[in-house]
């Protein structure tokens, strides 16, 4: 009997977030996410204590999840690309009432509809800023399916911990990976963290009303929050180096881009050349310390590489690297398809 | 050591579940795997395609474009991924549809199963991507055939009625692989 399952990057997302204690679902099909919302549709509504509901439209699904989470229940919604951004004013509200959410981005083509085809063009959008007014939301970048589904489960966690949303960022490529995974259990739903800054059951009531146009209390509230993102970039930024103890030339990349990326960098390492790549797990907060810290003595060279033009993820390195003497170069593309382990492998030549 | 075939045919010939199926079974070996499809246009009698590789440690890029197998289910296929076998490797043909005088390269090998035929014989155009599935396994040994065997016979446990077929085609296939490799020898 396997140890493990074979399952497709969406449906592990979906099934891990249920495991997760996820309570309520709502979201609208779009390309490459809908095997989420399909998954969930089919099992959600058969489990007791569990709500799956198909909104008319994004802007719709992410408001059912503030009212979801409002009242209570782990929630979580998925889309895509322009679903993403019909959602920026709900998230925006979730982040000002600090009403925690989980929400996956499987990141097709853009600007505006694309292509259907991954991409990682959201960088910017989902780390910098959710929507107007300035937040960050907690981003997970998975490369593999076991990935998306251990980061879906701990997302909840993180979410109720700071009240905050938690980002799962896959693309088109990930979702529809199939890979083995082995999920974790199913949490009891009784005994989740207390939530007592909800509405549910508070005779007080008005725990999550928001102040707006009170400066002083609104000041008071942003400077708390900010001192969890300072928290968060001290503590919780999370990195994987691949082969990088003597490495001259090193790749920076996440997501599925990394991972393809590693195919490259064990051949050229089984020809002799020290090169490795440092893979920031979250990219929000962005692991600075990996880059700050490289010793411009051994390094040479560092290139970013990313699936999305204009080069979003290089600008983080680039702010990293906080001016220290190392070449930095950025290969991206986007637009298309994934990046292929053959170019990635002749731009890596280039730089031997 | 990692292995790869990358899998082409017509939509509706059973491509994916092929790819699928194996990847199943190489799960229950325990082995590391991947499967990937690029998705789209995807649609009966359109193309369609899988790359599924097997490995003893994790496997980054899932859609190399040079692989150790490729296995054409009709003619398009064949065509359009005949360069994509590596020096050495191995291109496996449905030979039903397509005949040797089609092979270009000196570089690599050629292995047919008349699989179209085979199907038909026993019954079901249905059973092609079964077929190949048995005659890849014990041809290409990237997953134990009896592994493959039973994984396949899961997927029919709530239809017991092509379970009998199933199991034929399967076996046919791998009598098929046998002859082709005392045949190479």
């Amino acid at each position: 009997m396997a140890k493990k399952e074979v399952m497709q990057g969406n449906e592990a997302l979906a099934e891990s977030a249920l495991r997760a204690g996820c309570r309520f679902f709502a979201g609208y099909p779009i390309t490459p996410q809908t095997e989420i919302t399909e998954y969930l549709a089919a099992k959600m509504n058969d489990m007791p204590d569990r709500a799956f509901v198909q909104g008319e439209s994004e802007l719709a699904s992410i408001n059912m999840v503030y009212g979801a989470s409002g009242s209570g229940a782990r929630a979580m919604t998925a889309t895509a690309g322009q679903g993403l951004a019909l959602m920026a004013e709900g998230m925006s509200q979730l982040a000002d009432a600090q009403v925690p959410a989980v929400i996956v981005d499987v990141q097709r083509g853009g600007p505006g509809n694309g292509g259907t085809a991954p991409s990682q063009g959201d960088y910017n959008f989902v780390t910098k800023s959710l929507g107007h007014g300035g937040f960050h939301a907690f981003v997970f970048g998975p490369s593999t399916v076991q990935e998306t589904a251990d980061m879906v489960y701990e997302a909840f966690d993180i979410a109720d911990e700071y009240r905050c949303v938690v980002m799962i960022m896959t693309d088109g490529m990930l979702g529809h990976l199939i890979e083995s995974v082995e999920l974790k259990p199913y949490r009891d739903l009784k005994a989740l963290p207390p939530r007592p800054w909800t509405e549910k059951g508070n005779p007080e009531g008005r725990k999550l009303q928001i102040c707006g146009g009170q400066p002083d209390i609104e000041l008071e509230k942003a400077r708390r929050i900010e001192k969890i993102y300072e928290k968060w970039e001290r503590e919780l930024a999370r990195v994987e180096h691949f082969m990088t103890d003597d490495a001259e030339v090193i790749l920076a990349a996440w997501g599925t881009v990394a991972r393809t990326a590693k195919t490259a960098i064990r051949k050229l390492r089984a020809e002799g050349h020290k090169i490795g790549l440092i893979r920031p797990i979250t990219i929000y907060p962005f692991p600075v310390a990996a880059f700050a810290e490289l010793d411009e003595k051994r390094v040479r060279h560092l290139i970013t590489m990313e699936n999305a033009t204009p080069a979003q993820f290089h600008l983080d390195v680039k702010a990293a690297l906080g001016g220290k003497p190392i070449p930095l170069s950025t290969y991206h593309r986007g637009m298309g398809s994934e990046l292929s382990v053959e170019e990635i492998e002749e731009q890596l030549r280039g730089l031997l | 050591m990692e292995k790869s075939v990358l899998m082409g045919g017509f939509g509706g010939q059973g491509v994916q579940t092929c790819g699928k199926l194996l990847i199943y079974a190489a799960n229950e070996e325990d082995k590391i795997a991947t499967f990937y499809s690029q998705y789209g246009g995807a649609m009966r009698g359109g193309t369609s395609n899988c790359t599924v590789i097997t490995s003893d440690e994790e496997i980054g890029a899932p859609n190399k474009k040079i692989v150790d197998y490729v296995v054409a289910f009709n003619i398009p296929s064949f065509k359009k991924f005949e360069e994509r076998v590596a020096v050495g490797g191995t291109m496996i043909v449905n030979s039903t549809l397509i005949s040797e005088d089609m092979y270009t390269r000196k570089d690599i090998n050629y292995v047919g199963v008349p699989a179209t035929q085979i199907s038909q014989d026993l019954g079901s155009p249905k059973v092609l991507n079964v077929v190949i599935l048995g005659f890849f396994c014990e041809y290409s040994g990237m997953v134990e055939p009896k592994v493959a065997q039973e994984v396949v016979l899961k997927q029919f446990a709530k239809k017991p009625q092509f379970i009998e077929m199933n199991t034929r085609a399967f076996e046919t296939g791998v009598a098929e692989a046998k002859k082709a490799k005392k045949a190479k020898k």
